[in-house]
């Protein structure tokens, strides 16, 4: 999948617009890195390594939001290999595993951490009148701002939805273990 | 408590990160970066031979000895270059007498025609003001990217590119770049650190 996102022709086709290229290019390259981090994740029980690894997603996405070095790995192949590697094993590797190992408290607080960010940038992206990227259009700019306000809303959704309909659940491994402790002592 | 360690320390990593990846917080465009990047570090310009709005050529290192002030524009843009030619007319009338001004077309249909037709919208006259195109492509695109002037199509016919007011010292060296309306800014510098 991340060799499918940033390689041609599918690559050059997701980096020629901004919408395609951040909303596209980088969910796929960051979901297969979580892919691979799920995985290795399966089977493990650390919840204490979730924090760390899901910061580590969001200080790594933080970076590649820049307007700055959107340009500049369009600009510079050696950049473009950093985004992609770094995208792939600093994001979304880090993404799965932390998932994986997280309690619904920190699974929450991502999620609606992700939808505030996302609304906060996308707000920004519609606002500020003159272009963020000099690669890529206004309009551009635009259409990836309410795509990254849908994503929000899209988010709120998912972590608003089970709660008000009481069908919100645990899969944390550290609540996992807990439960099934409870129910080989049910007296303690 | 390894928790908060391991979280502690890749906090603090990626808080470096992103410090040196804004230049201190300064600098989260590339545009910001490029003026950025100019005033800690001028640059020299490559050279190019231009042809003006009456058809004479001269070299761009023809201008070592005074300062220049560049613009990067297309004949038939029609927003933000207008608002560079209109930077240009008042700055043809409030910087010194030696100071000389090219705006620089970087779109290759702009024949002798095209460039007189935009020097005579804003009233550039040779010496002072030159409207000029640069036949030969490398020499174009060099200049272009040494100065960093990133141009993409408009899918209209046209261009979209990042407007700048471009201040080069007596040595040729590109010092500064000022918002098309920071022709106050422009002039400060050019009469004080650009000589």
């Amino acid at each position: 999948m991340v060799v499918l996102a940033a390689g041609p022709p599918i690559g050059t086709l997701l980096e020629a617009r901004l919408p395609t290229h951040i909303l596209g290019q980088y969910s796929l390259i960051v979901a297969g890195g979580a892919l691979i981090g799920g995985r290795l994740a399966r089977g493990r029980v650390a919840p204490s390594t979730a924090a760390p690894a899901l910061l580590a997603a969001i200080l790594t996405l933080g970076f590649w939001f820049l307007p700055r070095w959107i340009d500049a790995s369009l600009a510079d192949p050696a950049i473009r290999a950093a985004k992609v590697a770094s995208l792939a094993c600093l994001a979304g590797l880090p993404l799965g595993w932390g998932w994986t190992q997280a309690g619904p408290v920190l699974r929450g607080f991502l999620v609606a951490n992700a939808a505030a960010m996302l609304t906060i940038m996308g707000w920004l992206m519609r606002v500020v009148p003159s272009r963020l990227c000099n690669a890529y259009l206004l309009s551009d700019q635009h259409l990836l701002a309410n795509g990254l306000l849908i994503a929000a809303g899209t988010l709120l959704a998912v972590l608003l939805v089970p709660a008000l309909t009481g069908s919100a659940s645990d899969a944390g491994p550290a609540s996992r273990r807990s439960a099934s402790q409870s129910q080989r002592h049910p007296a303690e | 408590m390894r928790a908060g360690l391991a979280t502690f320390a890749v906090a603090a990593i990626g808080s470096a990160a992103l410090w040196w990846g804004t230049d201190g917080g300064g600098a989260l465009t590339s545009e910001a970066a490029r003026r950025l990047n100019i005033a800690a570090a001028p640059r020299g310009l490559p050279d190019a031979t231009l042809h003006d709005q009456s058809g004479a050529e001269l070299a761009l290192s023809d201008y070592r000895g005074a300062p220049l002030v560049l613009e990067f524009v297309y004949a038939t843009c029609p927003d933000i270059c207008l608002a560079l030619g209109t930077a240009f007319e008042q700055l043809d009338a409030i910087l010194p007498e030696d100071a000389r001004l090219v705006s620089i077309s970087f779109d290759p249909q702009d024949d002798t025609e095209r460039l007189g037709w935009f020097a005579g919208r804003h009233g550039a006259t040779a010496p002072r003001w030159r409207v000029a195109g640069i036949a030969d492509e490398a020499e174009r695109a060099a200049l272009i990217a040494r100065a960093g002037v990133v141009v993409i199509p408009d899918r209209r016919g046209g261009f979209v590119h990042n407007a700048g007011l471009y201040l080069v010292d007596a040595e040729g060296r590109l010092t500064a770049v000022f918002d098309p309306d920071d022709t106050e800014g422009l002039r400060a510098a050019l009469t004080g650190d650009a000589r």
